[in-house]
């Protein structure tokens, strides 16, 4: 072997185990929608294994923060479960975009006696977050569970303080469950709850329920500790039979909608379904200033696209339609530079 | 009149400046809630059951940790969330999502509200520096404070310098009945940046959990338990403890090189090496607090001591033989002990090693 030979064999180890020992040397910023972190976690983990070179840090900041720091220029991405502040963000001038990224559904859990299932209809857990419905041995619940021996608990009603994507759908199911509830309280991020406890995040709802007997509340269904045995889930019946979740109703009400408020004026059955669907929508810019973080930022949410493509019990994510998917996807390889016309190109 | 109207002003500045400086009092004026100025709810509210309060810890930093006093120096904030109806406002009152008050705007809030009283067990020292309370229009209260604590811990040394220390953090409820309300974990973060803790040690992991404490014969404490794991960087203990002592090993060793006639000079390297040993462990021990078990580098101190008793034994042995007629031997026993010393030192090597290992 010549010197030459061999010296361009250690120059390319050399440059090879630099590459291998090199830090990131890009960095993407998201922020967003508290109840989406485990699953974006998941799904970073598995992009910056085949990319290395990148570092995607994700802030659980809550979906109506997100996208004000987008708008502000403090991350390179946002998530949102409310569409209507996706809206909003996406004013026809902006330069941000939106796409639906994930699929999940949010149930109702409680707290009695280690109770597993409860079977409520939806008028009741209207009543229940009104304050009309107080005490868990009442004759109407009595009634619809005539196997359990129901404690004579004060019923205590738990519900996000901050704002909360999850309160925006869940609020929305009120709303489409009840005229009254809708007229009264409405739908929001954050409203003013007749009655009940409060809490931060999504992990002080978990907690909550977990510690406190006798609560009910909202959550996306993973975040149900495994290690909580006292924590059930409340089952949705109508009419005597258990209401079956149309999954792509909501979500073809969802992307088409513009106002929401509409829709449950118009055709509220649309958003009763439960356990309640929801949608977390990616936002971002389609021109970014810095051609590392404008590729960096495309093939994160390229890679979190094609993740959400199938079910995935473990993380709660169910698979997107591939329609809508594509469409997503073809919005996003459309990220850009700011100073170019065309996409940067890959490599 | 000028006078009148100068003081006037004077007065009204004052006022505004007051104000300026007390946003409770300022919303108070705006016909915030009453309880941010006046003793209101100070009972704990009608319940139940005892009232959670979720319990989080964030650890920004551990600035010390002291071997010989078995404590460690913390910053941290302690945060306490929970419950209160009776706090409920409108929330057209305030332009923000919530009523956040700092300083001693918290502290006069906090006089006049029921608040959860807790407190770290297990500090000699307990700096709370700053507090912030923050009230929901719902009633949901967040207590955050921040604090500089010194707290105890037991040194488990067996392995030293190649032990996993476990630090910890107990909050317990002040609630002799355990009636009132019941701490509940909520989360246990530490800063992003890697080196929370000091330069000896490694970060590894933290774990919380709820743990009953028995306070008297019948009776129990709820706390809640933080535990940071640390790593000792060994490296730094090998270039400072094992190193040194196996140069001075060394010396004692040289002793084989040296002609068998000559006990003298081989007894007077042998004895200048072991007084140095004694004189380095005496000055290392005092680093370390007194502990009713053997430590790895402790069991390590004593069998590489045993070295050069080994070389003066030998030396003896060899000055008693007739060199006239057994010169031979003499030099065999050097050379079999130029390779059986180090030899022995490996040995000791291994078995400090598996006594670290199994002790980890």
């Amino acid at each position: 072997m010549g010197d030459a030979k061999r010296r361009a064999i250690i120059g390319a180890l050399f440059v090879v185990s630099l590459a291998a020992c090199s830090e990131p040397s890009v960095t993407v910023e998201g922020a967003g929608a508290t109840a989406a972190t485990p699953i974006l976690d998941a799904w970073i983990d598995t992009f910056e294994t085949e990319r290395p070179e990148v570092d995607v840090i994700y802030d659980p900041v809550g979906s109506t923060t997100g996208p004000r720091s987008l708008l502000l220029g403090d991350v390179d991405f946002a998530t949102t479960e409310i569409p209507a502040a996706a809206e909003t963000t996406v004013a026809p001038e902006s330069d941000v975009a939106r796409v639906p990224l994930m699929l999940t559904r949010v149930v109702l859990a409680f707290n009695v006696r280690g109770l597993a299932t409860l079977r409520l209809t939806r008028d009741m857990v209207v009543d229940i977050y009104a304050g009309r419905l107080t005490a868990w041995n009442d004759p109407r619940i009595s009634a619809l569970n005539p196997d359990v021996r129901l404690p004579g608990w004060p019923i205590r009603p738990i519900h996000r303080s901050d704002r909360s994507g999850t309160s925006y759908v869940f609020t929305r199911f009120l709303s489409a469950s009840s005229a009254a509830w809708r007229d009264g309280v409405g739908v929001g991020d954050v409203v003013v709850w007749p009655t009940g406890g409060g809490s931060i995040g999504t992990l002080g709802m978990t907690q909550t329920l977990r510690f406190s007997p006798g609560t009910i509340g909202y959550l996306p269904e993973t975040r149900i500790a495994p290690d909580a045995p006292d924590v059930g889930i409340v089952e949705i019946v109508q009419d005597g039979e258990a209401a079956v979740a149309s999954f792509a109703e909501t979500l073809a009400s969802s992307l088409a909608a513009t106002d929401d408020e509409d829709i449950l004026r118009t055709d509220p059955a649309r958003f009763n379904h439960y356990p309640i669907p929801v949608i977390t929508y990616a936002l971002f810019r389609t021109e970014y200033a810095d051609e590392a973080v404008a590729r960096a930022t495309r093939e994160f949410l390229l890679h979190a696209l094609a993740e959400s493509a199938s079910d995935d019990p473990r993380l709660g994510v169910r698979g997107m339609p591939a329609a809508i998917r594509e469409r997503a996807t073809d919005v996003v390889g459309r990220i850009g530079i700011a100073s170019a016309a065309s996409p940067p190109s890959d490599g | 009149m000028g006078l009148v109207l100068v003081l006037v002003l004077q007065a009204a500045l004052v006022v505004a400046d007051t104000a300026a400086a007390r946003p409770a009092e300022v919303a108070l004026a705006r016909g915030y809630p009453t309880w941010l100025s006046t003793p209101t709810f100070k009972q704990a509210p009608a319940r139940q059951f005892p009232i959670t309060v979720l319990t989080g810890l964030h650890l920004h930093d551990v600035i010390d940790i002291r071997l010989r006093e078995q404590d460690f120096v913390a910053l941290t904030t302690l945060t306490l969330q929970w419950n209160d109806p009776r706090l409920r406002y409108d929330p057209a009152t305030i332009t923000t999502d919530y009523i956040a008050l700092e300083g001693d705007d918290a502290k006069q809030a906090l006089r006049n509200i029921w608040h959860p009283a807790t407190i770290f067990y297990n500090t000699t020292y307990d700096g709370t520096q700053r507090l912030a309370l923050t009230v929901y229009p719902d009633g949901f209260v967040c207590l955050k404070q921040f604090s500089e604590v010194t707290a105890a811990y037991r040194a488990e040394l067996r392995a030293f310098p190649f032990d996993r220390q476990t630090l910890r953090l107990v909050v317990a409820a002040f609630d002799p009945n355990n009636d009132v309300f019941r701490l509940a974990p909520l989360s246990f973060s530490t800063s992003p940046e890697a080196d929370i803790v000091p330069a000896a040690y490694r970060f590894a992991s933290t774990t919380s959990g709820l743990q009953n404490i028995q306070t008297s014969a019948n009776g129990f404490q709820r706390t809640l338990v933080f535990e940071i794991n640390i790593d000792r960087q060994s490296r730094h203990y090998i270039l400072r403890y094992f190193i040194p002592l196996f140069g001075l090993l060394l010396i004692s060793w040289t002793t084989y090189l040296m002609t068998s006639t000559k006990l003298h000079d081989r007894l007077k390297v042998i004895a200048i090496s072991l007084l140095t040993i004694v004189t380095f462990v005496l000055y290392l021990n005092q680093n370390f607090p007194r502990v009713p078990y053997v430590t790895a580098l402790g069991l390590y101190f004593a069998l590489c001591s045993l070295l050069p008793f080994v070389a003066i034994v030998q030396s003896i042995i060899i000055d008693r033989l007739d060199l006239g007629t057994q010169m031979d031997r003499a030099l065999r026993m050097d050379r079999v002990s130029l390779w059986a010393v180090p030899l022995a030192y490996a040995g000791i090597v291994a078995i400090v090693t598996f006594y670290a290992l199994w002790n980890r």
